[in-house]
Protein backbone atom coordinates (compact mmCIF):
# COMPACT_ATOMS: atom_id res chain seq x y z
CA UNK A 1 0.00 0.00 0.00
CA UNK A 2 1.26 3.46 -0.89
CA UNK A 3 0.14 6.25 1.38
CA UNK A 4 -0.43 8.49 -1.62
CA UNK A 5 -3.08 6.06 -2.88
CA UNK A 6 -5.35 6.67 0.08
CA UNK A 7 -8.63 8.33 -0.78
CA UNK A 8 -9.21 11.89 0.30
CA UNK A 9 -12.60 11.44 1.96
CA UNK A 10 -13.84 7.99 2.76
CA UNK A 11 -16.29 6.19 4.95
CA UNK A 12 -15.15 3.08 6.75
CA UNK A 13 -17.80 0.43 7.29
CA UNK A 14 -17.55 -2.72 9.32
CA UNK A 15 -19.65 -5.32 7.53
CA UNK A 16 -21.19 -7.78 9.97
CA UNK A 17 -22.58 -10.87 8.26
CA UNK A 18 -25.04 -12.51 10.61
CA UNK A 19 -25.65 -16.13 9.68
CA UNK A 20 -28.88 -17.95 10.50
CA UNK A 21 -28.74 -19.42 14.00
CA UNK A 22 -28.13 -22.97 12.88
CA UNK A 23 -25.35 -25.23 14.10
CA UNK A 24 -24.18 -25.92 10.56
CA UNK A 25 -22.80 -22.37 10.40
CA UNK A 26 -21.07 -22.52 13.77
CA UNK A 27 -17.33 -23.08 14.19
CA UNK A 28 -18.26 -25.51 16.97
CA UNK A 29 -21.35 -27.25 15.60
CA UNK A 30 -21.26 -29.98 18.24
CA UNK A 31 -21.33 -27.42 21.06
CA UNK A 32 -23.55 -24.85 19.40
CA UNK A 33 -26.12 -23.41 21.82
CA UNK A 34 -27.95 -20.78 19.82
CA UNK A 35 -25.67 -17.77 19.88
CA UNK A 36 -25.33 -15.43 16.92
CA UNK A 37 -22.84 -16.44 14.24
CA UNK A 38 -21.00 -13.54 12.64
CA UNK A 39 -18.28 -12.93 10.12
CA UNK A 40 -16.69 -9.58 9.47
CA UNK A 41 -15.22 -7.56 6.69
CA UNK A 42 -14.49 -3.90 6.09
CA UNK A 43 -15.35 -1.57 3.25
CA UNK A 44 -13.64 1.71 2.52
CA UNK A 45 -15.81 3.69 0.16
CA UNK A 46 -17.61 6.91 -0.58
CA UNK A 47 -20.83 4.92 -0.69
CA UNK A 48 -23.18 4.88 2.28
CA UNK A 49 -24.86 1.60 3.04
CA UNK A 50 -28.52 1.83 3.98
CA UNK A 51 -31.03 -0.69 5.24
CA UNK A 52 -32.12 -2.81 2.28
CA UNK A 53 -28.86 -2.44 0.34
CA UNK A 54 -27.34 -5.70 -0.88
CA UNK A 55 -23.82 -7.08 -1.04
CA UNK A 56 -22.43 -10.36 -2.32
CA UNK A 57 -20.08 -12.06 0.11
CA UNK A 58 -18.81 -15.65 0.15
CA UNK A 59 -20.99 -16.39 -2.86
CA UNK A 60 -24.23 -15.38 -1.15
CA UNK A 61 -26.46 -12.34 -1.41
CA UNK A 62 -26.70 -10.37 1.86
CA UNK A 63 -29.03 -7.51 2.77
CA UNK A 64 -28.36 -4.69 5.24
CA UNK A 65 -30.75 -4.95 8.19
CA UNK A 66 -29.35 -2.26 10.49
CA UNK A 67 -26.71 0.45 10.47
CA UNK A 68 -24.91 2.31 13.27
CA UNK A 69 -23.19 5.59 12.45
CA UNK A 70 -20.16 7.06 14.19
CA UNK A 71 -18.98 10.58 13.42
CA UNK A 72 -15.49 11.98 13.45
CA UNK A 73 -14.38 13.60 16.69
CA UNK A 74 -11.84 15.70 14.81
CA UNK A 75 -14.43 17.02 12.37
CA UNK A 76 -13.08 15.18 9.34
CA UNK A 77 -15.40 14.31 6.51
CA UNK A 78 -16.20 10.63 6.36
CA UNK A 79 -17.72 8.49 9.07
CA UNK A 80 -17.50 5.00 10.51
CA UNK A 81 -20.43 2.64 10.15
CA UNK A 82 -21.34 -0.78 11.45
CA UNK A 83 -23.67 -2.43 8.92
CA UNK A 84 -25.31 -5.67 9.97
CA UNK A 85 -26.36 -8.00 7.16
CA UNK A 86 -28.69 -10.95 7.11
CA UNK A 87 -29.48 -13.31 4.27
CA UNK A 88 -33.12 -12.25 4.08
CA UNK A 89 -32.80 -8.63 5.22
CA UNK A 90 -34.72 -9.31 8.43
CA UNK A 91 -33.50 -7.66 11.63
CA UNK A 92 -31.07 -9.84 13.53
CA UNK A 93 -30.53 -10.24 17.23
CA UNK A 94 -26.83 -10.01 17.96
CA UNK A 95 -25.34 -11.74 20.97
CA UNK A 96 -25.40 -9.63 24.11
CA UNK A 97 -22.28 -7.60 24.67
CA UNK A 98 -20.36 -7.78 27.90
CA UNK A 99 -18.04 -5.04 26.78
CA UNK A 100 -14.94 -3.91 28.64
CA UNK A 101 -15.46 -0.70 30.58
CA UNK A 102 -13.66 1.16 27.80
CA UNK A 103 -16.50 0.35 25.34
CA UNK A 104 -13.95 0.98 22.61
CA UNK A 105 -13.22 -0.89 19.41
CA UNK A 106 -10.06 -0.22 17.45
CA UNK A 107 -9.60 -1.13 13.82
CA UNK A 108 -6.28 -1.36 11.99
CA UNK A 109 -6.71 -1.08 8.23
CA UNK A 110 -4.47 -1.80 5.30
CA UNK A 111 -5.77 -1.84 1.75
CA UNK A 112 -6.23 -5.62 1.76
CA UNK A 113 -6.78 -6.68 5.35
CA UNK A 114 -8.08 -5.51 8.69
CA UNK A 115 -7.55 -6.28 12.34
CA UNK A 116 -9.88 -5.20 15.11
CA UNK A 117 -10.11 -5.62 18.83
CA UNK A 118 -11.92 -4.71 22.01
CA UNK A 119 -9.26 -3.62 24.50
CA UNK A 120 -9.57 -3.99 28.25
CA UNK A 121 -6.82 -1.43 28.92
CA UNK A 122 -5.85 1.77 27.05
CA UNK A 123 -2.23 0.56 26.87
CA UNK A 124 -3.02 -1.92 24.10
CA UNK A 125 -4.70 0.59 21.79
CA UNK A 126 -2.34 1.22 18.86
CA UNK A 127 -0.94 4.70 18.57
CA UNK A 128 0.59 6.69 15.76
CA UNK A 129 3.98 5.20 14.87
CA UNK A 130 3.36 1.85 16.56
CA UNK A 131 4.09 -1.32 14.65
CA UNK A 132 0.91 -3.41 14.62
CA UNK A 133 1.83 -6.51 16.61
CA UNK A 134 -0.39 -8.90 14.73
CA UNK A 135 0.32 -7.40 11.32
CA UNK A 136 4.09 -7.69 11.01
CA UNK A 137 5.59 -5.06 8.73
CA UNK A 138 2.73 -2.59 9.17
CA UNK A 139 2.90 0.62 11.15
CA UNK A 140 0.13 2.96 12.29
CA UNK A 141 0.40 6.07 10.14
CA UNK A 142 -2.74 7.87 11.31
CA UNK A 143 -5.45 7.44 13.92
CA UNK A 144 -8.96 8.81 13.65
CA UNK A 145 -11.52 8.77 16.45
CA UNK A 146 -15.26 8.35 16.01
CA UNK A 147 -18.16 8.55 18.44
CA UNK A 148 -21.74 7.39 17.95
CA UNK A 149 -24.05 9.81 16.16
CA UNK A 150 -26.95 8.27 18.07
CA UNK A 151 -26.96 5.16 20.21
CA UNK A 152 -24.03 2.95 19.35
CA UNK A 153 -22.70 -0.40 20.48
CA UNK A 154 -19.42 1.34 21.29
CA UNK A 155 -18.68 4.68 22.94
CA UNK A 156 -15.62 5.12 20.77
CA UNK A 157 -14.18 3.72 17.56
CA UNK A 158 -10.51 4.24 16.74
CA UNK A 159 -9.51 3.70 13.12
CA UNK A 160 -5.79 3.16 12.64
CA UNK A 161 -4.60 3.56 9.08
CA UNK A 162 -1.54 1.43 8.48
CA UNK A 163 1.35 1.72 6.08
CA UNK A 164 4.23 -0.60 5.35
CA UNK A 165 7.14 0.09 7.67
CA UNK A 166 9.27 1.24 4.75
CA UNK A 167 6.63 3.84 3.78
CA UNK A 168 6.37 5.33 7.25
CA UNK A 169 7.17 9.00 7.41
CA UNK A 170 5.70 9.89 4.05
CA UNK A 171 3.23 12.72 4.13
CA UNK A 172 -0.50 12.14 3.88
CA UNK A 173 -2.46 13.99 1.20
CA UNK A 174 -4.18 17.13 2.43
CA UNK A 175 -7.68 16.42 3.68
CA UNK A 176 -7.22 12.67 3.84
CA UNK A 177 -8.86 10.94 6.74
CA UNK A 178 -5.97 8.53 6.70
CA UNK B 1 -12.49 -7.27 35.56
CA UNK B 2 -10.20 -8.46 38.33
CA UNK B 3 -6.55 -7.63 37.96
CA UNK B 4 -3.88 -10.02 39.11
CA UNK B 5 -0.90 -8.02 40.27
CA UNK B 6 1.19 -10.50 42.21
CA UNK B 7 4.17 -8.19 42.23
CA UNK B 8 3.83 -4.81 40.51
CA UNK B 9 7.60 -4.35 40.55
CA UNK B 10 8.08 -7.32 38.25
CA UNK B 11 8.11 -6.89 34.52
CA UNK B 12 4.78 -7.85 32.96
CA UNK B 13 4.70 -10.93 30.77
CA UNK B 14 2.47 -10.83 27.70
CA UNK B 15 1.22 -13.68 25.56
CA UNK B 16 -1.54 -14.59 23.10
CA UNK B 17 -3.76 -17.61 22.84
CA UNK B 18 -5.70 -18.34 19.65
CA UNK B 19 -9.30 -19.44 19.96
CA UNK B 20 -12.23 -20.21 17.69
CA UNK B 21 -15.52 -18.39 18.25
CA UNK B 22 -18.72 -17.63 16.38
CA UNK B 23 -18.56 -13.88 16.98
CA UNK B 24 -16.51 -11.20 18.71
CA UNK B 25 -18.84 -11.11 21.69
CA UNK B 26 -18.42 -14.83 22.28
CA UNK B 27 -14.66 -14.58 21.77
CA UNK B 28 -14.41 -11.86 24.41
CA UNK B 29 -16.45 -13.98 26.82
CA UNK B 30 -14.25 -17.04 26.22
CA UNK B 31 -11.11 -14.95 26.69
CA UNK B 32 -12.50 -13.53 29.94
CA UNK B 33 -13.18 -17.04 31.19
CA UNK B 34 -9.68 -18.20 30.34
CA UNK B 35 -8.18 -15.20 32.14
CA UNK B 36 -10.10 -16.14 35.28
CA UNK B 37 -8.93 -19.75 35.04
CA UNK B 38 -5.32 -18.72 34.54
CA UNK B 39 -5.57 -15.95 37.17
CA UNK B 40 -4.09 -13.39 34.78
CA UNK B 41 -5.32 -10.18 33.16
CA UNK B 42 -7.14 -10.20 29.85
CA UNK B 43 -5.95 -7.07 28.09
CA UNK B 44 -7.44 -7.44 24.60
CA UNK B 45 -9.60 -9.64 22.38
CA UNK B 46 -8.55 -9.39 18.75
CA UNK B 47 -9.78 -10.51 15.36
CA UNK B 48 -6.36 -10.54 13.80
CA UNK B 49 -7.42 -10.72 10.16
CA UNK B 50 -10.66 -10.70 8.23
CA UNK B 51 -9.14 -13.30 5.88
CA UNK B 52 -9.49 -16.05 8.46
CA UNK B 53 -13.00 -16.54 9.75
CA UNK B 54 -13.85 -17.47 13.36
CA UNK B 55 -10.26 -17.12 14.59
CA UNK B 56 -9.50 -14.74 17.45
CA UNK B 57 -6.66 -13.97 19.83
CA UNK B 58 -6.94 -13.64 23.59
CA UNK B 59 -4.18 -11.35 24.84
CA UNK B 60 -3.09 -11.85 28.41
CA UNK B 61 -0.75 -10.18 30.88
CA UNK B 62 0.68 -11.56 34.07
CA UNK B 63 3.27 -10.55 36.61
CA UNK B 64 4.29 -14.03 37.72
Amino acid sequence: MQIQELPVVMNVTQLVFSWPREAQYSCKPDEYAGWAIEDYDFEISNNLLEVGDARTWEGRQWVVSQVEEYESVEGFEGAFYIAVFSLDGAAVERSAWALPSLKTMYVCLTLDDALFGVPEHPEVIPEMGDEVKDMPGWIVSAVREFIPSDNGTFDRILVCWCSPVEAAGKQLPAGAIA
Amino acid sequence: MAEYLSDPEKEPFYWDEPIMADNLQQARGDCTQKAKEYKVDLIDTVKASTKTRKRYLCKFRSYQ
